[in-house]
């Protein structure tokens, strides 16, 4: 079995770290993974995306993930959701966004399981902030961890933190938003 | 599940870390390089591993890519491992001396991080290794992560090779490998010791005992000159297998051919042809074919120069149909991989259908389910 992931995200909130260590979970539960960052003209600010697969097998694949083949969505930047290719999902895919409100456009998808969680206020109890930015990785994995019922472990994501950050304040501050979230995270429909 | 050995770890690993890990496994005295995208991780690893002192060795800041690879036919001469990496513009912008390490035989290992030849474009195509794919080096292309560590690897042990003695290119696809993070599994360095022996120097260039090396050659010379690396590459033919078997049954990794075929052959209609993670991009699309009827398999080079024609006639003469897909183009002709299998199904008078099809230029992507797809057309 393989399992897709899309996270979109802005430049600097964490986006393609997110997908580094979503797969790096994944790697420590012995499971088959791939981080595929999209680079290009990325810069702070501007939308990105990065791709996750795990497995069970090997993975041969390469490209990005077909979008009909996704799994979930894991969106850092709530006006992202605008950009997402609603008639390509297939019925049951999860979308997870950080924000209080789901958005009108979001709310619209009866087929889609949709998901919130406040990840910016939680970043922000947690003291996730570089130069301004909301680093929201963590808080958005921990959320995805409770959507999926736990595809990867939440130990597991607390050690690739850990491998992440190193030992200290940092990797607390991210570990606290991972079981913030992972609380606090709910499915809307 | 992931299986670990005792004997091997595994690790999360870009394909420039790939790279950056088997080169501090190899222990290069020399490192000259120059930075550019997708490649500058590779060195950036590098020289932070010289810096704290996990690696122990030269390393060389250059003011441009032409110098890196000047410094590196230098130090190559005096004695030593050398290693360098680039892409793109800084391929061509070596040139001259890329040329000058291929034609006067400097086995300097290379990787050259796949990226388009476009005056603004970061993407992976073949176009930028293709355009040396004469330059007398040997050239790799690999698959993925792990295949970028075990080839890497091979390429010092083959380009050191007495009978050999040559500069290799590992060519990885920028981005798709160089920046995306796959389980690596990493060779000990006892084991890796065992596997590739220090340095030695067939000739060494000492102020005490002088001699010229690329001096003013007259036409006689040249032709001696051409005709060592013609056989060189006849001798490499022979060696390069023995090398993978060897790393083959040391790791368990990479198999003890210069190209790999995935699939039966034998009960096989059609062969899909690609390059580095465009052929395993391939080996998925089998199972979507197989799932419709269509029995396919992918024959992979992993070794470009020397061109495997021996392997490749062998394969071939068992499928009907062949697709050779190429992320290149030799402008005024067709995509290199295609020119050159045609030139080998003609001389070996081979009579099975030919099909080209040139794709994923500047980083275009290309799926599985497209190459399912341009495989159903022909069938």
């Amino acid at each position: 079995m393989m399992t897709e992931i899309r996270i979109l995200s802005r430049g600097g909130q964490g986006g393609v770290t997110s997908a580094k260590l979503l797969a790096k979970a994944g790697h420590i539960d012995n499971k088959f993974v791939q981080a595929i960052p999209k680079y290009g003209a990325e810069r702070k600010g501007a939308p990105i995306y990065a791709d996750v697969r795990i497995a069970d097998e090997h993975v041969k694949i390469h490209a990005p993930v077909i979008t009909s083949n996704t799994h979930s969505w894991i969106i850092l930047e709530p006006s992202l959701v605008e950009t997402i290719p609603f008639d390509e999902l297939k019925p049951g895919t999860i979308v997870i966004i950080n924000s209080q409100e789901i958005p009108p456009v979001l709310n619209e998808q009866k087929n889609l399981k949709i998901g919130k969680v406040d990840g910016a206020t939680i970043a922000r109890e947690c003291g996730l902030i570089k130069s301004g930015t909301l680093m929201l990785s963590t808080t958005m994995l921990g959320a995805w961890i409770k959507a999926t019922d736990n595809l990867v472990s939440l130990e597991a994501l607390k050690k690739a933190t850990e491998l992440q950050f190193g030992v200290g304040s940092l990797t607390d501050s991210n570990i606290r938003s991972i079981e913030m979230a992972y609380e606090q995270f709910e499915f809307v429909n | 599940m992931v299986q670990t050995s005792e004997k091997q770890k595994i690790e999360l690993l870009t394909g420039n870390e790939s790279v950056a890990t088997a080169v501090k496994l190899a222990k290069p005295q020399v490192i000259a390089a120059y930075p550019i995208t997708p490649q500058t991780t590779i060195v950036e690893t590098l020289s932070k591993m010289v810096a704290e002192g996990e690696l122990d060795c030269d390393y060389v800041n250059v003011e441009s890519e032409h110098s890196a690879m000047g410094a590196a036919i230098g130090a190559s001469l005096s004695g030593v491992r050398t290693f360098t990496a680039t892409s793109a513009h800084g391929l061509l912008y070596m040139g001259e001396l890329v040329w000058w390490a291929g034609l006067t035989r400097i086995p300097i290992v290379m990787p050259v991080v796949n990226r388009s030849l476009n005056p603004w474009n970061i993407w992976p195509d073949h176009q930028d290794s293709m355009s040396f794919r004469d330059a007398g080096w040997i050239q790799f292309y690999a698959k993925n992560n792990q295949e970028v560590l075990d080839l890497t690897l091979c390429a010092f042990k083959i380009a050191e090779h007495h009978k050999i003695w040559m500069p290799v290119m590992v060519c990885l696809d920028g981005f798709i490998l160089s920046h995306t993070s796959a389980q690596v599994s990493i060779p000990s360095q006892k084991d890796v010791d065992e596997f590739l022996p220090p340095f030695e120097p067939l000739a060494i260039l000492d102020p005490k005992d002088p001699f010229a090396h690329g001096s003013l050659t007259d036409s006689q010379g040249i032709w001696e000159q051409r005709m060592s690396l013609i056989d060189g590459f006849e001798n490499s033919r022979v060696i390069i297998p023995k090398i993978f078997a060897e790393y083959a049954e040391k790791f368990g990794k990479l198999g003890k051919n210069m190209i790999e075929i995935t699939g039966d052959i034998n009960s096989a209609d059609i062969a899909i042809m690609a390059l580095g993670t465009l052929g395993e991009e391939a080996e998925q699309a089998l199972e979507v074919l197989n799932e419709k009827g269509i029995k396919a398999v992918v024959v992979r080079l992993r070794v470009f120069r020397p061109f495997p024609r021996k392997e490749l006639i062998t394969a071939l003469k068992k499928v009907s149909k062949v697709l050779v897909i190429d992320r290149a183009v030799s402008f005024g002709n067709a995509g290199q991989m295609a020119i050159e299998v045609q030139a080998e199904l003609y001389t070996h008078k081979i009579e099975i259908e030919f099909h080209q099809i040139i794709r994923g230029l500047g980083g275009m992507d290309v799926t599985y389910m497209e190459i399912a797809a341009e495989v159903e057309k022909i069938m």
